[in-house]
């Protein structure tokens, strides 16, 4: 694994729509993973469908060409594949963990972005860092196209927003807020 | 042209600099003369040199850093394999052909980004194949690399 500095500095240049006061810089870049398999909960496969080595895409669907394999309905079925299914909004549930897929004017997916128990969301942006963002409209616009598709899963049972927020009330409560139990950011989002 | 051809070919006034067993650095055009050399560290390579010496074209250094750079800046946050691989500057580095494999393998060591898609075209095979991780996948690369002399 190559590591590199973090530093989020590009960010508002790289999308139109956001302001350093959008977003919080969550991780270092990493080329090992992308949005799509940290949208889908994984941080060793870097999701793409490519018939090229080390690049993963769920076993079954297609790979190529790319008018078959970069299609919502292709990306769609990868998430089904890690139990996700199609839902109408993204908005906050105690239930269900979200993700939105953006898509570019062209039909083909560009990004994938996903709904922290906190209530923010949080992209992989490519293979550089990881940024928490208050909405989803923040990134929209020339690189990502728009949100088209919302899924939504049941939330696994050792994170439910209810469970999360329980903890951050018990630390805040013993005076641990930003503690090992603590899941809510330290400070208002800001461009490190 | 290989570590073993290239090394033949070099004058000796340049030796010095050569094997200046100094931190990495970048690739370095020496006035009047056609070469580019970096030195890179070399632990994997070998017990008894700290680093390895490749040499290339300096028109293809100039090339492939000018090339890159404006690739590595226009993916910033782009996930799209398809948007990374058809951007023109990656293209370009594609069609250097097989001068451009010391550049893109170190730049593969040095910063893990993704350049299998170039290597595969060039090379005409998947060394890869198999591996699952984009750590394997470099590893693989790599060792590639320093088995058929390319670093």
């Amino acid at each position: 694994m190559v590591t590199r500095p973090r530093d989020c500095s590009w960010v508002p240049h790289g999308f139109e729509n956001i302001t350093s006061q959008d977003f919080k810089c969550a991780s270092d870049p990493e080329n090992d993973y992308n949005c799509i398999a940290w949208a889908a909960g994984k941080t060793d496969t870097f999701w793409w469908p490519r018939p090229l080595a080390p690049y993963h895409w769920p076993h079954g669907l297609p790979r190529h060409p790319l008018q078959v394999a970069e299609t919502i309905p292709n990306f769609i079925a990868a998430f089904k594949t890690e139990g996700y299914r199609p839902c109408r909004s993204g908005r906050f549930s105690f239930r269900y963990e979200k993700i939105a897929l953006y898509v570019a004017d062209n039909g083909r997916p560009k990004h994938a972005a996903r709904l922290l128990p906190t209530g923010v969301w949080s992209s992989k942006l490519g293979p550089d860092e990881d940024i928490e963002h208050r909405t989803l409209k923040c990134i929209e616009g020339k690189k990502y196209g728009k949100v088209r598709v919302y899924l939504k899963r049941k939330w696994p049972e050792d994170q439910t927003p209810k469970l999360l927020i329980f903890r951050s009330f018990l630390s805040k409560l013993f005076g641990r807020a930003h503690g090992k139990f603590s899941p809510i950011p330290k400070e208002n989002p800001t461009a490190s | 042209m290989n570590y073993a051809d290239a090394i033949d070919t070099i004058p000796n006034e340049m030796f010095d600099f050569l094997f200046d067993y100094s931190e990495p650095r970048s690739p370095v055009v020496l006035p009047q003369e056609n070469y580019a050399i970096a030195l890179i560290p070399a632990k994997e390579v070998s017990f008894h040199r700290p680093t390895v010496t490749f040499i290339g074209d300096a028109r293809t250094a100039v090339e492939f850093q000018q090339r890159a750079s404006e690739w590595k800046k226009d993916k910033l946050g782009v996930s799209s394999l398809s948007d990374m691989f058809m951007h023109p500057a990656y293209q370009r580095i594609m069609a250097l052909g097989k001068v451009a494999l010391p550049f893109i393998l170190r730049d593969l060591q040095q910063s893990g980004d993704h350049w299998f898609h170039a290597l595969r075209y060039i090379v005409g095979e998947d060394v890869a194949e198999g591996t699952n991780t984009v750590a394997d996948a470099r590893a693989a690369w790599l060792e590639w690399g320093y088995k058929n002399g390319h670093i």
